[in-house]
């Protein structure tokens, strides 16, 4: 597996990385507070989005596997709890560098939606905020 | 059919799936050969699994309409993928 690469990615620019996919974001976010394996990732950004986005096990694999690749993600090598768990599942976190690309992602968000609100549709928009184009389907809107 | 009729136990107390989440799974693991070799060595078990899952949660939660549900975007979701990834390679 492509572990052991975040080394290898220090001296990358998270910023080159962006944008990411919305499906790597949102996998990004349901990581940030702890590891999780593939089905809890799923569930996470299900119940994170509102059920908005349902990444489907061919999208969250190969959005996993570009991650590991990127050195964003690594195995975690420890088992929340092996007695209770199966043995087969795998468990993911985010490494320091994907930290900071998901934070860069976060920050050119904040950026495209100031630019969004200074236009005319931003006075639309009032300050409810914006609703967020759905992306229904398990393709998880890429 | 009702969710509550399944999954039931085999008389082992090996838990067994109800027919139409075994059938599906059977259908989407065999359509999984169309992802590349590599991709699936790596990662089709842990597919299978989260599929397994995310049929009987819908088994589970609105029985076999719920699985039939499921069909369009697993199978949606395969052939994208699919192909994302042998354009990819």
């Amino acid at each position: 597996m492509e572990q052991g690469r975040e080394g290898s990615q220090r001296s990358v620019d998270p910023e080159a990385l962006l944008p990411l996919t919305p499906a790597m974001f949102q996998i990004m976010l349901s990581l940030a507070d702890g590891e999780r394996h593939g089905y809890s990732i799923l569930r996470e950004v299900e119940w994170h989005t509102g059920g908005a986005v349902k990444l489907g096990p061919t999208t969250l694999y190969r959005s996993i596997r570009q991650m590991l690749a990127a050195g964003l993600i690594e195995e975690a090598e420890e088992r929340p709890d092996p007695a209770l768990d199966d043995e087969r599942r795998r468990y993911y976190r985010l490494t320091s560098f994907g930290r900071q690309v998901a934070l860069a992602e976060m920050r050119r968000l904040e950026r495209l939606v100031a630019m969004a609100r200074a236009t005319s549709l931003g006075g639309q928009a009032g300050g409810l905020g914006f609703s967020a184009p759905g992306a229904p389907g398990m393709g998880g809107g890429e | 059919m009702t969710p509550t009729s399944s999954p039931t136990h085999a008389p082992s107390g090996r838990r067994r799936l109800p027919r139409a989440v075994s059938m599906t799974l059977m259908v989407w693991s065999a359509l999984l050969r169309i992802c590349p070799r590599a991709f699936r060595r790596a990662y089709a078990a842990e597919m299978e699994q989260v599929f397994r899952a995310m049929l009987l949660d819908a088994w589970r939660e609105r029985g076999l309409r719920g699985v039939v549900r499921l069909w369009a975007p697993a199978l949606g979701d395969l052939l994208l993928g699919a192909g994302r990834r042998m354009v990819m390679i």
